[in-house]
């Protein structure tokens, strides 16, 4: 199982928002949206759904799950 | 260092602090030659050191942990999340060595009792107040873990 994510993509066609700015407006650090990115923590919802609040997106098309078969 | 979190920055310092400061304190008692001073002259020396290694672990830890606090905002002290997350993953890793250290003096206190025989540990490392040291140095253990553990995960990125 394995989740992964467009945050990267999101961030880009947000005039290429930093990933600071992203940090502060969900109240994480720039390390935590960077390890997102790398796919290599999953969020918990809350900020899952912060991250795409602000993006205004549904968060399905942010975050999907994939399964590893 | 641009790349770590507070808490990152935070655990080093006290992971090496910690490594340090009770470091020189293990060498300082495995250093007294207990046959050249009597029991009560050893045991003197080792509180001495250890109010020493304790008092200058808590002035360490206040002055450089306050330096660091200072160049972040509130919610970076606080840490997210992800902090959390791994320091709880961290914490499950020393309370595993402070366990088998608290068995290891409650074994060190109960069998001399329960089977009458002294116990081998304290024949090969004859350290003033034995069981206190055991407890101690398993716990120094299981904080060098915790930290060590915390670091790991920030650097790999694992959670």
């Amino acid at each position: 199982m394995h989740i992964v994510n467009r945050v990267r993509e999101c961030r880009f066609f947000a005039d290429e928002m930093t990933q600071q700015e992203l940090a502060t407006a969900v109240g994480v650090t720039r390390q935590t949206i960077m390890a997102i990115e790398k796919g290599k923590y999953s969020p918990s919802l809350e900020v899952a759904f912060k991250i795409a609040l602000y993006f205004g997106k549904p968060i399905q098309e942010v975050f999907s799950y994939q399964d590893s078969d | 260092m641009l790349n770590m979190t507070i808490k990152e920055k935070s655990t080093w310092l006290s992971l090496l602090a910690t490594l340090y400061i009770f470091g020189r304190y293990t060498f300082e008692v495995f250093a007294i030659d207990l046959a050249a001073v009597s029991e009560l002259e050893a045991i003197d020396i080792v509180m001495g050191n250890l109010s020493s290694a304790v008092l200058l672990i808590i002035i360490v830890e206040i002055i450089f942990q306050s330096i660091i606090a200072m160049a972040a905002s509130k919610n970076e002290v606080e840490g997210d999340e992800r902090d959390k997350l791994i320091s709880l993953k961290a914490n499950n890793s020393g309370y595993w060595v402070l366990s088998v250290g608290a068995f290891l003096t409650l074994g060190q206190l109960l069998l001399p009792h329960a089977i009458g025989m002294e116990s081998s540990l304290k024949s090969y490392y004859p350290l003033p107040l034995f069981e206190l040291h055991i407890l101690l140095f398993a716990f120094i253990l299981s904080e060098v873990v915790r930290f060590a553990h915390q670091v790991v995960l920030y650097r790999k990125d694992a959670v």
